[in-house]
């Protein structure tokens, strides 16, 4: 009983979220020009020109005047983005468990790769006690909004490209990391850009780690989308997703109730028919074809990989398999998100948020 | 392409500092985004923070909690490369050179819970405790004044873990400051800088403008010090007692009241014991008088009373204040206030009046068992008094700032539970800190700070109130409550699993 009250508060929390990723620079554009925005950015493969000039027109349009109010508004956004009872204060409470997830998951990928004695590139994620886990490793966050998630891996030593396709959030981002010189100490390293997967890849980057956090149930073509993320982790890197599921619970909670009935966000701000459920996320990832990853991107990978080059050859088939599911709610009472503890039915689990760890062959 | 470069700056970039560049100011953002290039950055290492006297974590006071804190988190491998900055008023030369002069005892001691001594051995102080010093209790007794109902606890009888041979140890201040600052003094290229001698003139937000410096610290505390110094602090800690000036800078208000009472402590020489091994405490309708054991033959006395009572115990000739102590664990009531009423006739023998009237008073069959030891006499300059206050913090947290111990309550000694809530705080604040850590999240943020709030707040607040109803139940003389209170501690007495619970509750077992 207890589970369907927690699970109702999380969707209708979760459906804030979502709400204030897209629209966190509503002032500006309504959330259905930010919706067209969106549309265009991560449609790629589609209209690849038009997603090009937009973004052009929106950065240039808002660089070519910057000045002295326009500071004072970023300024204010980022104060507003950023305050712990603003906007998207549950995308705050809900950081920590995200890098905890991170952190465990690629630690016991570690532990069991040191287990086998393979060689790898990931020895230098260490013990759970160890202060810079992710020094050495390069990291996306895409669709980083004001750069929680960024600034968390930079502290634990990962050099960390925090990009977003909105403009504003990549300002507010780089406005509150100048709150913070530990930020520039090494050995992690940050840097924002207003660029979208899609561009990265055009670009041949590629990454240890991509996270993409709380964005795919935004994204009209997620499959091209998760194609792009795919495409830019490395042979041997990890993908992290989070996400909500596609069920009816969901539907009553996040769309219904939410939207509709409560009006906590603006009518339209979730698409029902853009969630995903793991399992579809699974088979997604999972029929990724390797080809997607041409020659000038192998080049790219440093000597490390290089070295595991054959075995990558041999299981070029796939582009890799999910390693990880975990389900996660959060408490409405303290405001604390966790994990599920094991004795939950997987199925109640997974039913609203979930995040989920790819390992690329 | 021009991402890829990163590569090479993090490989190089240890080696190097390059010029300043002007990245993240605003202005400049439009040329970064447009062209998508990664300008030269300015790699920054830890001797920026300490030119620019920037610390993670300043702390605001060096007392038991302060430092205690200070050594966990130096003591812990997950914070210990954090840049922490303790400033403490005292010179604390005197506490670290601690050397006790044999069969003399400060008056100044602390009640220890098993939890607290199982905390002080994980950050390693314990084994710098001198334990000659130490007494262990494994017995409490308890009594009311007006109708001798009498609650005993044991740590024999009561099903708790084996671990916990006591249910308390007392402990001087000093000898538990003297171990921490040992222990502090043993790490030796800790980022501890330890600035006493030194106070904090003021703390503010200041608006030194960073900006060129490419970061904006605006909302980071800043501490002007007496010496001159200007700090900054990711987060602050007041450790800084009851009139916190931590407290005062966050605007957070002290919740609570005075009681209308004063605690006179002494170091007591008392008739020596085979075993002096049992906390004493007698609820008098004045306030307890509690004698705790220091070793055989001393023994530490706090009584709460009257303010005007206090004055004229404190300044008692000490011949006639150690019957008067006596007294006060063994006679009636009505015997005790006659001699408080002669507390300034020098015509009157207290050591007389005590024993013509305990004569008088004493049953056949009841031995001495049921008093504390008799006192033989009182150690020279060891009584003072001080006043009693219950408050609680409307909040412990803000953002960048976190109260404990006594900055963020303070409770009446008469159970011993003060120092063991502070060091309840540290242990937590610790953890959160450490979790702040792990996660990657900026220390002073409140999201985090919240953490330790809600771990502490509650069971604080039902420790100073359960204690403030044992004051203020036992400090009545209205016959029906007297009955009532004595009944309660007669049925509680015999009621095993009762007992049992309260007493693993005070001794910090959840």
């Amino acid at each position: 009983m207890g589970h369907s009250t927690t699970l109702g508060t999380i969707i209708r929390f979760n459906s804030k979220i979502k709400r204030d990723i897209i629209t966190n620079v509503s002032k500006i554009y309504t959330s259905k020009q930010i919706r067209n925005i969106n549309s265009t950015i991560f449609n790629l493969h589609q209209n690849l020109s038009s997603t090009e000039s937009s973004t052009h027109n929106l950065s240039s349009s808002q660089y070519s005047t910057i000045n002295e109010p326009e500071i004072l508004k970023f300024s204010q956004l980022a104060k507003e983005w950023w305050s712990p009872n603003g906007p998207v204060k549950l995308l705050h409470s809900m950081n920590p468990l995200r890098v905890s997830y991170i952190r465990q998951q690629l630690s016991k990928y570690n532990k069991e790769k040191l287990k086998k004695g393979q060689e790898s590139g990931y020895e230098t994620i260490s013990a759970y006690d160890d202060q810079i886990p992710f020094k050495d490793l390069r990291i996306l966050d895409i669709g980083c909004g004001g750069g929680v998630l960024s600034e968390s891996l930079v502290r634990l030593g990962a050099s960390v490209v925090g990009a977003d396709a909105s403009l504003e959030n990549v300002q507010i981002a780089r406005l509150h990391a100048r709150k913070d010189p530990s930020l520039y100490s090494g050995p992690g390293i940050l840097e924002y850009e207003c660029i979208t997967a899609e561009k990265l890849l055009e670009k041949g980057e590629s990454f240890d780690i991509v996270c993409a956090m709380e964005i795919i149930e935004h994204v009209n073509h997620p499959v091209e989308f998760l194609k792009t993320c795919a495409g830019l982790v490395k042979p041997g890197g990890h993908l992290f997703l989070s996400t909500i599921s596609r069920t009816p619970l969901s539907y009553i909670l996040t769309i219904l109730l939410a939207e509709r009935i409560f009006r906590i966000v603006p009518n339209g701000t979730h698409d029902f028919n853009n969630y995903l459920r793991p399992n579809e996320l699974q088979q997604i990832i999972e029929q990724i074809p390797n080809n997607n990853v041409d020659n000038s991107n192998i080049d790219m990978v440093n000597s490390t990989e290089k070295v595991n080059k054959s075995v990558y050859k041999r299981k070029s088939s796939e582009w890799g398999h999910i390693t990880n599911i975990t389900g996660i709610g959060v408490n409405p009472i303290t405001g604390k998100w966790f994990e599920f503890n094991h004795w939950v039915p997987r199925r109640i689990q997974l039913d609203v948020n979930y995040l989920l760890t790819a390992k690329r062959n | 392409m021009s991402l890829t470069r990163i590569n090479l700056f993090n490989q190089t970039k240890q080696k190097f500092r390059y010029t300043t560049s002007l990245l993240f100011n605003i202005r400049h953002l439009a040329t970064v985004t447009q062209d998508h290039n990664i300008k030269k950055r300015d790699v920054f290492n830890n001797s920026f923070m300490i030119d620019k006297n920037l610390y993670d974590i300043a702390i605001i006071g060096g007392g038991i909690t302060g430092n205690a804190l200070a050594c966990a988190l130096v003591n812990s491998q997950k914070t210990k490369s954090r840049r922490i900055a303790l400033i403490e008023f005292n010179n604390m030369s005197n506490i670290r050179e601690w050397k006790p002069p044999h069969l003399q005892f400060s008056n100044r001691v602390s009640s220890l819970t098993p939890r607290s001594i199982q905390f002080f051995k994980d950050i390693g102080v314990w084994e710098n405790i001198n334990h000659e010093r130490i007494r262990p209790y494994k017995d409490i007794q308890v009594w009311d004044g007006i109708s001798d109902a009498r609650i005993r606890f044991n740590s024999d009888d009561i099903s708790i873990n084996k671990n916990a041979e006591a249910i308390a140890w007392i402990i001087e201040n000093n000898n538990i400051q003297h171990a921490i600052l040992t222990k502090l003094a043993q790490y030796k290229d800790s980022n501890i800088d330890f600035l006493e001698n030194t106070s904090v003139k003021r703390i503010m937000f200041d608006d030194v403008n960073y900006e060129n410096e490419q970061f904006d610290l605006s909302d980071w505390p800043s501490l002007e010090l007496s010496n001159g110094k200007v700090l900054k602090t990711r987060l602050l800690i007041g450790a800084d007692g009851i009139n916190s000036v931590v407290r005062s800078f966050a605007n957070i208000e002290s919740l609570g009241w005075d009681y209308n009472a004063r605690a006179v402590v002494a170091t007591l020489q008392v008739e020596p014991q085979v075993e002096n091994a049992t906390a004493w405490q007698r609820f008098l309708p004045t306030g307890p008088i509690a004698m705790l054991p220091l070793n055989n033959r001393f023994s530490s006395m706090v009584w709460s009373t009257t303010p005007t009572l206090a004055s004229k115990i404190c300044t008692l000739p000490s011949n006639n204040f150690i019957h008067l102590v006596n007294a006060a664990f063994r006679l009636r009531i009505a015997d005790l206030e006659y001699l408080y009423s002669q507390l300034e006739n020098s015509d009157i023998e207290f050591a007389k009046e005590f024993e013509w009237r305990q004569s008088i008073e004493k049953k056949p069959g009841i031995g001495n068992e049921i008093f504390p030891p008799l006192v033989l006499d009182v150690q020279e300059k060891s009584r003072a008094e001080f006043p009693l206050k219950m408050r609680n913090a409307e909040s412990y947290v803000k953002e960048r700032i976190a109260l404990i111990g006594d900055a963020a309550h303070t409770i009446h000694p008469l159970a011993g539970q003060g120092l063991n809530q502070g060091l309840a705080d540290v242990q937590s604040l610790v953890k959160v800190i450490e979790h702040g850590v792990v996660t990657g999240q900026d220390l002073g943020n409140i999201q985090l700070l919240k953490n330790y709030s809600s771990d502490r707040y509650l069971s604080n607040l039902i420790m100073l109130g359960a204690v403030d109803k044992l004051h203020k139940l036992f400090g009545n003389d209205f016959a029906p409550i007297v009955f009532m209170r004595s009944l309660g501690l007669q049925v509680i007495n015999n009621l095993e699993p009762v007992k049992s619970e309260i007493i693993k509750y005070a001794m910090g077992i959840e």
